[in-house]
């Protein structure tokens, strides 16, 4: 842990009062329904422990400005990343009410060390922490706001540079801003577009952009700085209407040939008829056979939407790879190759990142509905995962965001510090990641790493690109998404010629992995007890997102670092194609200066051995079976319906007819029904019953087994109605 | 134009920025009821009955009104206006009065010549907007947003109130041209350099990604790349992108004013017969001096439209200009009750016109409300 932990006041009282403070639930895409459940969720409830305390600089009583408390825990689980965030006001307090539990509170601030501690409560608790912060010295990145035009509207959807150096920027309400490389000054270059979604600048007087229905060529002829001809380029693709259906980009390879991506469309909510250009096709190409509803809304309803475009300079329009749900981020690497980055849901695991080649398919059936070969023949789930290629990188929700913005590639020569050819991807989340790629039997896969979180970093990261500074611009929005408060706009992150202390790369070995380092390292780095190495895998599944599976402990059998320091050769006991390994370098590893590293976890996907092998052989490793489910705990169940259930089912239990939930209290209401139906129910969700419009989620998809028993035993001792004299 | 105020009390510089002003003439408070546009500055403060006599009679006189800045304390005289006329209830100091982070100056000819404008004064907030005021500008503090400009066309005028009205604001030259546009626009006079709006987005009765061409004094039109025609013609000057943008779940822009035609029918323009399956394709635009030349292909032979209000507001020209091809390229009309079509150039033939000349060349179609005429 960082920082300093002062004192620990634990009372035995239950605090008075509740009404926790916390900041509104991250909210991932296409998640309505959790928004709806969450939002309000502390507001009417009484959690039985409260965390208290203030957020300070190191040996003083001075607050700490826009410090944020983060509090995660299973107990959260339901809430986006199990984790309840709370943005402290000038005072530097915080006040969190949680349920009882084991629990990480994260405190960050930009410019100060981030500080972990771990805390227990029990029901009733009340926990004062203070936290003291020290400044953060050894991060060689800054992030900085970039101020913009006032009659700017901050939702920078795109950023790209023109090869002479002017900033050009999109936002969604259809403008396009340039920042003259001669002078420094912005100018709106063009205005009335459809929410520009993402932009390249082959030129001061010509930029190309995205925009909902298509891809346009901006050019401004006569030399006014402003945009005269809005060129269709290419408008080849269906869309609806639908509130949640983007069309992404953009990127443009050396030969002059641009890309672009469609995201599904939230069909849950509905599309305007009859107005849907092209056909329209709401059946799902592999049909939902239940239980339940289907777990996402997200569908191709319009031709090739989950589809990525190629459009060459002759301005010809063309499917290039299908299988894509929200595929937001499109980027193209020093070798002049597609890669495009997913977000999850079904299909989709968790965030990915993907090498796209021409005609492949990258998960997302849907999309198949409009492939000339493939639209009628009705693949099954096992010809899907046969067809499927699996992303380059995976991207493991929590240190490594939620949906993942567009990749971009280190050419900076050095001015963006020791990471040159590297990926770079901003997030939804307050999160930049770093990425090394290296091509192993023929393709691309790697590792992939936190670079920046926090540290004044906001959210909504969708677009980035270097700029000739050698920082890397961030474009953020999140309308629609989450709260903005303040997290749109343009940061850019600058590196202050200092090294950080990072592994540099992370590189696969016949037998294990090798790290180079940024810098040479202690001794120490070179004991194999320092490293903690798990592998497991994702679900290719049409539920909401995988948890992991089959994840293992890997024996770290030996540690190598170089007399120079810098590279480590780290032995498994085995070493399995098609897992995701996750290396945790123990804190004590440290440079010879003394410098912890920056980032101490790293995730490699491997998907194939050196000599090619993508499946795994037999191994010594088994994941351990998964406990035995107990009965349900009412105890327990009342803390997970206060935290879940509660905002549309009521603290007594009697239901909403604006949320259409039952009254369970009603003598033959829902609790008549066996446990095998509630479990069910809860588990897979159900529709809605006309009038009400909002579906019960399918509460598997977020909680555990034995959360979803202990709730139905809360309903049972809380609810259920007394038998009939 | 009336000054409201003695010299004294109205900001100097906006005076003589407004007395300078081309076409524009500052008469006494005294002389309102002679006014076409009354300008007050916050609003008539304490008065006579008198004056509030003819203040009231003023409001009630169809002519034009501008305020800026008003407070509910400045109007405390004319006890109506707030509830009846301002479309908005004063609410204080917006954002504690912190300074706006963003100013949105949505497209509407009041902004004409304006490139920027910019202030970090405090604002006041209003709230309770009514439903036919249009929002024309808006400010941003923090993740509050407030409207700072609205205009409303109703049975008793025109009124534009903007709500930036401090002393430094109202030095600025930009924000004077802002209120100079606005005193012509309430009096329905032309705006110098005022452009139509081109306004791509999700209109209602189109498919996604029609355009929205408005004129500064009307109409509104509704031009549909997926059908290749114009689907709506409404009396107004303004179309509201805000349903699309505030929600998640955003619905079609807002049309304000009434509509008074109307297509339906899938592509209008064909090659070689009016039921030919044409491809149709929309291949963007140009804008010259702000009005946009409409680029089309049908079956791969070029088509150019211009659109342009005729001068009341009241209808448009389509102007095409085609290039060669050897098949007759046809238009095909759908029946209207609230226009009347005409058309130059075209061999019409009922429901339909054909153009033959192979070489190329132009027709015109005009389309004018007819009196009273309104669809809804």
């Amino acid at each position: 842990m960082n920082g300093i932990f002062l004192s620990v006041a634990v009372q035995a009282t239950r605090p008075p009062g509740f009404g926790l403070q916390a900041g509104l639930p991250a909210i991932r895409r296409g998640s309505l329904f959790l928004l709806l459940a969450l939002v309000p969720l502390f507001a009417a409830s009484a959690p039985p422990a409260r965390l208290t305390g203030r957020v300070l600089k190191a040996d003083t009583d001075a607050p700490v400005a826009h410090a944020q408390v983060r509090v995660e825990g299973p107990t959260l689980v339901g809430r986006e990343n199990s984790q309840i965030i709370q943005k402290l006001k000038a005072d530097g307090r915080y006040q969190v009410d949680v349920p009882p539990g084991a629990y990480d509170v994260w405190v960050t601030a930009p410019d100060f060390e981030e500080v972990k501690s771990h805390v227990e409560v029990k029901a009733g608790d009340a926990v004062e922490r203070r936290f003291e912060l020290r400044a953060l010295q050894r991060s060689p990145y800054r992030v900085e706001t970039l101020k913009l035009p006032q009659q700017m509207i901050g939702e920078i959807s795109g950023v790209a540079f023109t090869p002479r150096g002017s900033l050009v920027v999109t936002n969604r309400r259809g403008d396009v801003w340039v920042r003259r490389f001669s002078d420094g000054t912005w100018r709106r270059f063009a205005t009335g577009l459809y929410e520009g979604f993402g932009v390249v600048a082959p030129d001061e007087a010509e930029i190309i952009v995205v925009q909902r229905p298509e891809v346009t060529r901006l050019r401004d002829t006569d030399g006014d700085g402003v945009a005269d001809v809005y060129e269709t380029v290419a408008d080849d693709w269906g869309i609806t209407g639908s509130y949640h259906e983007f069309s992404y980009g953009l990127a443009q390879d050396r030969a002059g040939n641009v890309y672009a991506s469609s995201g599904l469309c939230s069909f849950g909510r509905g599309v305007e008829l009859p107005w849907v250009r092209g056909p329209l096709q709401t059946a799902q190409y592999l049909p939902w056979t239940g239980p339940g509803p289907v777990p996402d809304g997200h569908r191709s309803v319009a031709a090739y939407q989950g589809w990525a475009f190629q459009i060459t300079p002759a301005g010809k329009w063309m499917p290039y790879a299908s299988g894509f749900r929200q595929p937001l981020g499109v980027g193209i690497s020093p070798d002049d190759e597609l890669f495009i980055s997913d977000c999850p849901g079904a299909w989709i695991p968790t965030s990915t990142l993907t090498h796209v080649e021409k005609d492949a398919f990258y998960g997302h059936p849907d999309g198949l509905k409009w492939h000339p070969e493939l639209k009628d023949k009705k693949l099954t789930l096992a010809e899907l995962a046969a067809l499927r290629r699996p992303p380059s990188i995976y991207l493991p929700r929590g240190l490594m965001g939620t949906s993942p913005g567009q990749p971009v590639w280190d050419r900076s020569a050095g001015k963006f510090g020791p990471f040159g050819g590297q990926v770079f991807l901003g997030d939804v989340s307050p999160v930049l990641m770093r990425v090394d790629l290296e091509k192993v039997a023929g393709a691309w896969q790697g590792a992939a790493f936190p670079f920046l979180r926090g540290q004044g970093l906001r959210l909504g990261g969708m677009h980035n690109a270097f700029g000739p500074d050698g920082a890397l611009y961030i474009a953020q929005t999140v309308r629609g998404w989450m709260s903005t408060e303040g997290n749109e706009g343009l940061q850019r992150v600058v590196w202050n010629g200092e090294t950080p202390v990072e592994i540099q790369t992370l590189r696969l070995a016949e037998r294990g992995f090798t790290l180079r380092f940024t810098t040479p390292m202690a001794t120490v780095a070179g004991e194999a007890v320092r490293y903690q190495v798990k592998r497991f895998q994702y679900n290719y599944h049409p539920q909401d997102g995988s948890l992991r599976v089959n994840q293992v402990d890997v024996p770290v059998t030996a540690a190598r670092l170089a007399r120079d320091g810098l590279t480590l050769a780290l032995d498994l006991l085995e070493v399995q194609p098609s897992y995701v390994y996750e290396i945790v370098v123990n804190r004590e590893v440290q440079s010879r200066a003394g410098q912890p590293l920056l980032n101490t976890t790293a995730y490699y996907t491997l998907n194939r051995l050196q000599n090619g092998e993508t499946k795994p052989g037999s191994t010594q490793l088994v994941a351990k079976a998964a406990e035995p489910l107990r009965p349900g705990d009412p105890a327990r169940g009342g803390e997970v319906y206060r935290l879940n259930c509660m905002v549309c089912h009521q603290a007594d239990g009697k239901g909403s007819p604006q949320a259409g939930t039952p009254d369970y209290t009603q003598a033959g209401g829902p609790l008549t029904r066996s446990d095998a139906e509630l479990l069910a129910t809860i588990t897979n969700g159900k529709l809605p019953t006309p009038p009400a419009v909002l579906p019960m989620p399918p509460w598997g998809n977020v909680l555990p087994p034995q959360a979803i028993r202990d709730v139905l035993a809360y309903l049972r001792q809380t609810y259920q109605p007394s038998p009939a004299r | 134009m009336a000054d409201d105020a003695s010299p004294a009390a109205f900001p100097a510089g906006l005076r003589a920025a407004l007395e300078k002003t081309p076409g524009l003439a500052c008469v006494d408070f005294t002389q309102l009821g002679t006014a076409q546009v009354a300008l007050f500055y916050r609003g008539p403060g304490p008065r006579s009955a008198a004056a509030v006599r003819a203040v009231e009679e003023f409001l009630r006189s169809r002519s034009g009104l501008v305020v800026l800045g008003a407070t509910a304390e400045a109007w405390r005289a004319v006890p109506g206006f707030v509830p009846q006329i301002l479309g908005a209830v004063p609410g204080g100091p917006f954002a504690g009065g912190a300074a706006m982070s963003v100013i949105n100056l949505y497209p509407h000819p009041i902004f004409a010549g304006v490139n920027r404008f910019e202030t970090t004064q405090p604002m006041a907030a209003f709230g309770q907007l009514a439903d036919d005021a249009q929002m024309i500008m808006e400010g941003t503090a923090g993740e509050d947003t407030t409207p700072l400009g609205w205009v409303r066309r109703g049975a008793a005028g025109r009124l534009c109130h903007l709500v930036p009205a401090e002393s430094a604001v109202l030095q600025d030259p930009a924000y004077q041209r802002i209120v100079v546009n606005a005193v012509r626009w309430a009096a329905g006079r032309p705006i110098p350099d005022a452009r139509p709006a081109v306004q791509r987005t999700f209109m209602p009765d189109a498919y996604p990604g029609s355009i929205a061409l408005t004129f500064p004094n009307g109409p509104g039109v509704c031009i549909d790349p997926v059908r290749g025609g114009i689907n709506t013609i409404w009396d107004g000057d303004f179309v509201d992108l805000r349903p699309r943008w505030i929600t998640k779940q955003g619905a079609p822009a807002r049309i304000f004013g009434e509509v008074f035609y109307t297509e339906k029918a899938p592509q209008p323009l064909r090659l070689g017969s009016p039921s030919a399956d044409s491809k149709f394709r929309f291949r963007g635009y140009v804008l010259r001096d702000g009005v946009p030349e409409f680029h089309y292909e049908i079956d791969g032979r070029d088509v150019y439209e211009t659109i342009t209000a005729q001068a009341d507001g009241q209808g448009i020209v389509r102007t095409f200009r085609v290039g060669p091809g050897a098949r007759t390229l046809w238009m095909n009309f759908e029946p209207q009750t609230g226009a009347e079509v005409t058309t130059r150039g075209l061999e019409r033939d009922g429901a339909v016109g054909s153009f033959a000349a192979s070489a190329g060349g132009q027709f015109v179609i005009e389309i004018r409300r007819k009196t009273g005429g309104a669809i809804r």
